[in-house]
């Protein structure tokens, strides 16, 4: 039987005629055939990984229609369920998760209806459908709605990514106005150096960059935020299950999440208060990857 | 004109109208309030007709009804009578004796008068007839109590029943009069205030509060919706909290020589008394009786008073699986704020969401009105023909009877449901109760996905990106720095300079090690040269020993002499030995080390 080499002590003779497979250091040494194997098992999986990243992704169109007569057969629950293998395929697209926010909220499942609601949100900023029905479930069920500073609002027309791209495109062209003049006095022709367009694209980029960063800061908020899951949910002063309560949430409140600390969370609630709420009451509105 | 008009009702009994005032007496400035009640049916409009010299406004009105019932395929037929009480202001525009002629009423089809009444309006200052008093029940005309017509303020409530029911709400009238001729000045009042125990009032705003001159009196009044919460024996009154100033009469006569002691004078100089104190009004008894449980239908939701009810729907033609929405209008007068919404009866093929209510007041007070509730039904299957029964049902405090009313229903058609089509929903209601909003309807493309939630700035090639960016930054920072280098005249003069001393040491030590004194000696006047040259920014071959020893002064005789002896190599065929070479090139490394300092 032929070794690899061991590749910490690059020794290829096995260890003792009882540990054939250790080289005499103990460390696990490969049969070829078996390594081959591997090499090949990470080269098919690296291809298929490297294939999915660049092919488009598309959502069963089959699937989302099932799922969606489901829907409107009111056989809800197995809407929910069509819904969910879609996203769980990784289909994740804002039609998915509004309407299967639509189909939580008809089966009466209100906090997982905020949560779908927000993730659709996430990807498709003030789609007017999913601030609609996320509006009136808000109504209905008495829930606040988060109240967004006149300055913010603005900032609050761009979802997150829009102004990741935009502070990253901000970036490079004040990067290139800087780059191509250095390049134009550098190697350029005798002919004067526009100045006044590179410090323009300069300037330009780095306003829309600040602009971009703030942006950034406002919806970064939008990712954090975490969706209380059920009714009557005891807000605390301190992160202890007996612990005083200072008010109680209702399934559907969105809070943001400030700290840590084992099992609780210590949390803000739209109307301002803080205080600690046990982490399994809650649902991230970005899912734990 | 004043012109108010009533729905059509099926009533049976008594049949008629009448008219009273509050008083017969007013002073001009005041008024006073003339109650109308009509009973009967098929209540038409009623029409006060114009006085020259009065002026007629409607501040209050109530209807009651005592229905009796002939059940009958288990529809309610209701046959009652109906009481409608209307409180006019009537207001004298002018002193004088006027008529209010008698005011026509057509009642099932036949025309009532009231008798004619007459106001005496005196001219101001001139003692009125007293404003009743007491109880709940103000007879018109009827002088106040000896006790109460001696108080300088006094209040009454009027216009509550003797007996109620939890729920059900009634229009209570606060008065409170101020006795003008009394030796209390208001310097500052509140708002009146209802005291009780078993009821729900709001609070009092400002301009709900009316205030007038009537004869000697002051009055303030108030009239507030009152519904009952809870069981049992209690007693309203009305609180009016008050600062006042109460003149005190003077204990002693005076001097009588003294020449402010004139009645004028005393009362210039009177002394007041300035107090806080709560008037009161009299109590009035009321009883809350227990809702009858006997006879109670299931679709009784809380309503009490009297309603009437009509249904539409829209669209009246769907097809299976489309909603559509039952608007049940529930009509008259009662506790609106807690009417439930009529439940449609269990009927197959129906899927039924929870309705919700929308209410138009016709009053100020929110007793009367309609109540629009919209329930959103869809047909499971093209079988149906006929829209669910709807019941709503209601208590009717003056016959203590519950009333079960079904409304007559309009016909639809329901369709077959498309093949294939995914219907989007566009009203649901989660379960658990709760008014149903519209929803927006689902979407049927599933649009762009993406692999992960997450956003772009959590992943690394992003950051790449943004460095390249950076690292493009950096290299045109780097190409600006080099330009600026490149075109600063003076460090290439220094710049090259340096270059060319170094060329020059190189020749030094390659002459030095070949021995060769001409060479050298060229090679160390080229070094101090360029470096001279550098400093002096001219040219190297310009320099001679004299401009040494001149812009140098002392520290040039070192440079002066070497130059010197290069000369005479070169020159005069003088040639160096090693050593001297060796010492000579020591100094001109010194004079380039102290030149560059």
């Amino acid at each position: 039987m032929k070794h690899t080499p061991c590749f910490p002590c690059r020794l290829a003779e096995p260890g003792a005629d009882d540990e054939p497979n250790t080289c005499r250091r103990g460390h696990p040494l490969l049969q070829f055939r078996a390594r081959a194997a591997a090499l090949r098992s990470m080269a098919r999986h690296g291809l298929a990984l490297l294939l999915t990243s660049v092919a488009p992704l598309t959502v069963s169109a089959s699937d989302f229609d099932a799922a969606n007569q489901a829907c409107a057969a009111q056989r809800y629950a197995d809407a929910i369920h069509i819904y969910e293998n879609l996203l769980r395929d990784g289909s994740l697209s804002a039609s998915v998760f509004y309407n299967l926010g639509n189909a939580y909220y008809l089966n009466g499942e209100i906090g997982k209806a905020v949560l779908e609601y927000q993730r659709a949100l996430l990807l498709e900023p003030n789609a007017a459908d999913v601030v609609a029905n996320l509006a009136a479930l808000r109504q209905a069920r008495g829930l606040p709605e988060p109240v967004v500073p006149l300055w913010q609002k603005p900032l609050a027309a761009l979802g997150f990514d829009t102004w990741a791209w935009l502070g990253f495109a901000a970036l490079l062209t004040a990067m290139l106005g800087v780059f191509l003049r250095g390049a134009w006095l550098n190697f350029g022709t005798r002919q004067p150096c526009p100045r006044r367009l590179f410090h323009g694209l300069a300037a330009a980029g780095a306003l829309t960059l600040l602009l971009a960063g703030a942006g950034l800061l406002v919806q970064a908020r939008q990712w954090d935020r975490q969706v209380v899951m059920s009714g009557d949910t005891p807000l605390r002063v301190s992160p202890f299950a007996d612990a005083g309560e200072l008010a109680s949430l209702k399934e559907g409140d969105v809070v943001r999440p400030l700290k840590y600390h084992h099992e609780f969370i210590y949390v803000e609630n739209p109307a301002g208060q803080k205080g600690w709420l046990p982490a399994d009451k809650l649902q991230p509105v970005q899912p734990k990857s | 004109m004043l012109c108010v008009f009533f729905l059509p009702l099926t009533v049976r009994a008594e049949t008629g109208v009448s008219a009273t005032l509050s008083r017969d007496t007013v002073s001009f400035g005041g008024s006073a309030e003339m109650q109308l009640t009509v009973r009967g049916k098929d209540i038409g409009n009623i029409t006060l007709p114009p006085v020259d010299g009065l002026q007629f406004e409607q501040i209050g009105s109530s209807r009651s009804s005592n229905f009796s019932f002939s059940h009958g395929g288990g529809v309610s037929n209701a046959s009652n009578e109906i009481v409608v009480q209307l409180v006019i202001r009537v207001v004298p525009l002018r002193d004088g004796t006027f008529t209010i002629p008698p005011v026509t009423c057509v009642l099932d089809g036949k025309s009532y008068v009231t008798p004619p009444l007459t106001l005496k309006a005196l001219k101001a200052g001139s003692a009125p007839g007293q404003p009743a008093t007491g109880g709940s029940t103000a007879a018109a005309g009827e002088p106040p109590a000896p006790a109460v017509a001696n108080r300088a303020i006094f209040g009454k409530i009027t216009g509550v029943p003797e007996t109620m029911y939890p729920g059900q709400v009634a229009l209570a009238t606060v008065t409170f009069y101020v006795n003008l001729g009394a030796k209390v000045q208001i310097n500052q009042a509140g708002l009146p205030v209802l005291k009780n125990d078993g009821f729900v009032t709001p609070a009092l705003r400002p301009e709900q509060v009316r205030q007038q001159q009537d004869g000697q009196y002051l009055t303030v009044s108030a009239v507030v919706p009152l519904t009952a919460i809870k069981e049992g024996k209690f007693e309203l009154a009305a609180e009016w909290p008050l600062t006042v100033a109460v003149a005190a009469e003077d204990e002693q006569p005076g001097d009588r020589n003294d020449p402010f002691n004139h009645p004028i004078f005393r009362g210039f100089f009177r002394r007041q008394a300035q107090k806080d104190l709560t008037a009161n009004s009299d109590r009035v008894a009321v009883e809350v009786l227990p809702l009858p449980v006997d006879g109670q239908p299931a679709s009784y939701g809380g309503a009490i008073g009297e309603f009437t009810v009509s249904a539409t729907v829209e669209p009246r033609e769907v097809r299976a699986g489309d909603p559509l929405t039952l608007k049940v209008e529930v009509r008259g007068h009662g506790n609106f704020d807690r009417i439930a919404a009529p439940v449609p009866a269990a009927a197959r093929g129906w899927k039924a969401y929870p309705a919700s209510g929308q209410f138009a007041a016709a009053d100020s007070a929110g007793l009367a009105g309609v109540k629009t509730f919209s329930l959103p039904l869809i047909p499971r299957d093209d079988t149906i023909k006929q829209l669910p029964d709807v019941e709503f049902s209601y208590f009717d405090p003056l016959t203590v009877q519950y009333i079960t009313l079904r409304p007559e229903l309009p016909a639809i058609t329901v369709l077959p449901a498309e093949p294939g089509a995914a219907r989007p929903a566009t009203s649901a209601a989660a379960s658990g109760g709760g008014n149903a909003p519209a929803l927006a309807p689902l979407r049927l493309t599933a649009g762009a996905p993406r692999a992960e939630l997450r956003p772009v700035t959590r992943r690394a090639w992003f950051w790449a990106l943004n460095g390249g960016s950076l690292l493009l930054g950096l290299a045109g920072i780097g190409l600006l720095w080099n330009y600026r280098r490149v075109s600063d005249h003076e460090y290439q003069r220094q710049r090259r300079a340096g270059r060319n001393i170094d060329a020059a040491l190189r020749a030094l030590d390659t002459a030095l090690a070949n021995e060769d004194s001409a060479a050298f000696a060229a090679a160390a006047c080229r070094a101090l040269r360029e470096r001279l040259a550098g400093l002096w920014q001219v040219r190297a071959a310009s320099i001679t020993t004299a401009d040494a020893r001149r812009r140098l002064g002392a520290d040039g005789e070192t440079i002066a002499a070497l130059f010197a002896a290069a000369d005479a190599v070169t020159y005069a065929g003088r040639r160096f030995s090693r050593e001297e070479m060796t010492v000579f090139k020591q100094q001109v490394a010194e004079q380039l080390k102290r030149l560059e300092l």
